[in-house]
């Protein structure tokens, strides 16, 4: 124990103080030589990124629907205000909440369970490893069209395991009732999105030192104190920013909704990317899809800003 | 002023953006010294035609098949098929037209007609089609489909092919309950009713409640109480009159009243449409002739038929006419040489094989009356069907698309649950084509 600490501190200097070691003035070129190297990514951000960030702001701006393209004409902020006064903007706005307020805390605590799980050693461990990966890596188009046949209600495996074990009498409509059509596209998104949590939290859990854990037991910490003071604050950093992406992700996702229920019944599962979507490729409304979207972008960033705000607080 | 000058600068920079693609495309396709192209064999130069298209089963090559046939006899012509899904086209037509880059040619379905004429970008045929030795061989449904219903529009498209809905019903349950085929709207609702058995899971009628089943909806009003209680005259929406409420409250009444559709209805597209009839779940439903073979392989030919829309009380029937056809662009490189492709595509040779192999229905008389048309059922039951085959109405207007593929499918759950009245549910409908 000594003689790691010994090894750890740096030798002290003795003799007199060394004299302040001049800057070598540095030419421009060299000067120059991190931003020219820098050059190329700022470049490929700048078209991948900024570029479309700028059109979409300007198409928002302007009065332009594909099918009348000789009548595009700068609008102001008339989409805005299209949108803000819609009341299909704020249903889709509070369904937007809905999604992510209720996938992010579910997918959270199961992702977390697993993690934790997956984090001790028993039989099959690696097994469970690779399982737990597969709804991650079937693609989100697959994942809802098979929960969609799993939930049809009239051929679905869902109503019928619950008619056989005597549960219910008659299928039930599952994607065609607004009362369940939110819920069941939130356990199809749950399922596809666990892994993330499991794996990210699991990789945090494992860079917490043993011998901590071994302290505490030693000083007597039971199981929860021992989850409270050293794995929390250990894995909080992890938890934060996978929290960030998810709740970015979840807010822009669309594919499992569109496919399981376009947005419906009667708008129930009609979130903001959804209308986007729909006024894009359906409507072909590029000015007031790019409006919806910068507003969406808009909400985002203020989640976003409040967020990290928050978390520079609590630390 | 300044709009206009903003919509100048933007179609400009989208056309230069365009070319620039197409430009850098076509200089990839330019072949280099050596590699044997059309330089090295007498300086003649092929035009390859670009042509768009769907076809049913995307594993089909019976456009290619018949791009081949084509180029074989045509051989300053090559002709490039590129398949892509039914509403890819339209939506690749869009960008290609805005950018300046259009096909030389390709399908279109007649929704899609309107709007892409309305561009100014559509090569009219009528030169072409007046000069053709037999053009009266042509169905005048079909012509009349290409002018959009508008014997005095120009000829936007050239006829291909067409669909003209029917219903579909099980005998076998029609026998088993004592029911005669069903020929007016008054005995489909007695069949749906004898036939439907919740506890078994069965319904009488697989109603479309999911995108464009709002065609079915204009169907039945416009056989209950003829098309002026859809349309009136000006081509307005009159969803406001008795008889349109009336005929609304029928429809909404088969779910609140009747319950003879499953109680997924409201979802349902295509897609749970004909599985539900395969499943055994729905006992008559509405389609065309292109779902025949499938229901005809899973149920067998001896539980599954077709009828022509049933006859309201007035003694009408209406059903819709859905012609696909082959559009030609102005824009393209050279609509001479499209027209060469899409007239051999109306030839009945190549007809006769992309009707055989796709299953639509043949639009030249003499191919419809081929052995093979009038020997099949579901063919026949189309070709009886045609007197009273029509355009959907409102296809020509600007929120179609949202009518067809937004409000009918949002609001069919509150309008078949009873929570919406039928006067609201048509006048929400007739808001996106007023």
């Amino acid at each position: 124990m000594s003689a790691g600490a010994t090894a750890g501190v740096a030798p002290r200097r003795t003799g007199p103080p060394a004299a302040p070691v001049r800057r070598a003035r540095r030419r421009p070129r060299d000067l120059l030589l991190p931003y020219l190297l820098l050059l190329p990514a700022c470049g490929v951000v700048a078209l991948v990124v900024a570029f479309p960030i700028v059109q979409s702001i300007g198409y928002s701006l302007h009065h332009y629907n594909l099918r009348e393209p000789d009548n595009a004409y700068f609008s102001g902020l008339d989409n805005y205000v299209r949108a803000l006064t819609d009341e299909m903007f704020w249903r889709a706005l509070r369904a937007t909440a809905i999604w992510v307020g209720a996938v992010l805390p579910i997918q959270f605590a199961i992702g977390m369970a697993i993690a934790v799980l997956m984090n001790r050693a028993f039989p099959g461990r690696l097994v469970l490893r690779a399982s737990v990966l597969l709804p991650w890596v079937v693609p989100s188009a697959v994942v809802a069209l098979l929960w969609r046949w799993l939930l049809d209600g009239n051929l679905g495996v869902v109503n019928d395991l619950l008619i056989r074990v005597g549960l219910i009498d008659t299928g039930i409509p599952w994607l065609n009732d607004p009362s369940t059509a939110m819920a069941v596209v939130v356990l199809a998104m749950t399922w596809h999105g666990m892994p993330f949590f499991a794996l990210m939290l699991l990789a945090a859990l494992q860079a917490v030192p043993a011998e901590m854990y071994e302290a505490a037991h030693l000083d007597g910490a039971s199981g929860l104190q021992r989850f409270r003071y050293i794995t929390w604050p250990s894995i909080i950093d992890t938890i934060r920013t996978t929290t960030l992406l998810r709740i970015i992700w979840l807010a822009n996702s669309i594919e499992i909704i569109w496919i399981m229920t376009a947005g419906g019944p009667n708008f129930a599962t009609t979130t903001l990317p959804v209308v986007t979507f729909f006024e894009a490729v359906r409507g072909l409304d590029f000015g007031y899809a790019s409006a919806v979207s910068v507003l969406l972008a808009l909400i985002l960033l203020a989640v976003v800003h409040l967020y990290v705000r928050q978390m520079r607080k609590d630390d | 002023m300044g709009a206009q000058r903003t919509s100048i600068s933007r179609r400009t920079l989208l056309r230069g953006a365009g070319l620039a693609a197409a430009g850098t495309a076509l200089s990839a396709c330019i072949p280099g010294p050596g590699t044997g192209g059309g330089g090295s064999s007498g300086g003649s130069q092929k035009l390859r035609l670009r042509y768009w298209a769907w076809v049913d089963d995307p594993t089909s090559r019976v456009l290619d098949d018949l791009a081949d046939r084509f180029n074989e006899n045509h051989p300053s012509i090559e002709v490039d098929v590129e398949l892509m899904p039914a509403s890819a086209v339209y939506e690749r037509l869009l960008a290609a037209i805005n950018a300046g880059d259009p096909p030389d040619a390709s399908a279109i379905h007649v929704n899609n007609v309107a709007d892409i004429a309305a561009m100014g970008a559509l090569h009219p045929l009528d030169q072409y089609f007046d000069a053709m030795p037999d053009k009266d061989d042509f169905v005048p449904t079909a012509v009349l489909g290409s002018r959009l219903g508008d014997e005095s529009a120009p000829l936007h498209t050239m006829p291909w092919y067409g669909l003209v809905s029917y219903l579909y019903y099980r005998p076998d349950w029609f026998r088993d309950a004592g029911l005669p085929e069903p020929r007016t709207t008054d005995d489909f609702v007695a069949a749906c009713r004898a036939i439907t058995d919740p506890a078994a899971g069965r319904y009488g009628y697989g109603l479309r409640g999911a995108t464009h089943g709002h065609i079915h909806y204009f169907m039945w009003l416009a056989s209950l109480a003829g098309l002026d209680a859809v349309r009136g005259p000006g081509g307005a929406p009159v969803f406001h009159q008795p008889e349109h409420i009336a005929g609304t409250d029928w429809f909404l009444d088969l779910a609140r009243t009747h319950r003879v559709v499953p109680p997924t209805a409201s979802g349902d597209g295509f897609e749970q449409l004909m599985n539900n009839m395969k499943a055994g779940v729905t006992g008559t439903a509405i389609h065309h002739i292109k779902s025949s073979e499938t229901l005809v392989s899973t149920l067998g030919a001896e539980n599954i038929r077709a009828v022509p829309m049933p006859v309201g009380p007035s003694g009408r029937r209406w059903t819709e006419f859905g012609p696909s056809m082959n559009a030609v662009y102005a824009g393209g490189q050279d609509p001479d040489a499209a027209w060469e492709w899409v007239s051999y595509l109306a030839s009945p040779e190549a007809m006769r094989i992309f009707c055989t192999e796709d299953g639509g229905l043949p639009v030249r008389q003499s191919v419809g009356s081929d052995p093979y048309f009038q020997e099949n059922p579901f063919a026949k039951v189309s070709i009886d069907s045609l007197p009273d085959a029509y355009l959907i109405p409102f296809t020509e207007r600007p929120g179609y698309a949202r009518l067809a593929e937004q409000t009918w499918p949002q609001l069919t759950q509150p309008a078949l649950s009873g929570e919406m009245s039928s006067a609201e549910f048509a006048g929400r409908l007739a808001e996106d084509v007023r």
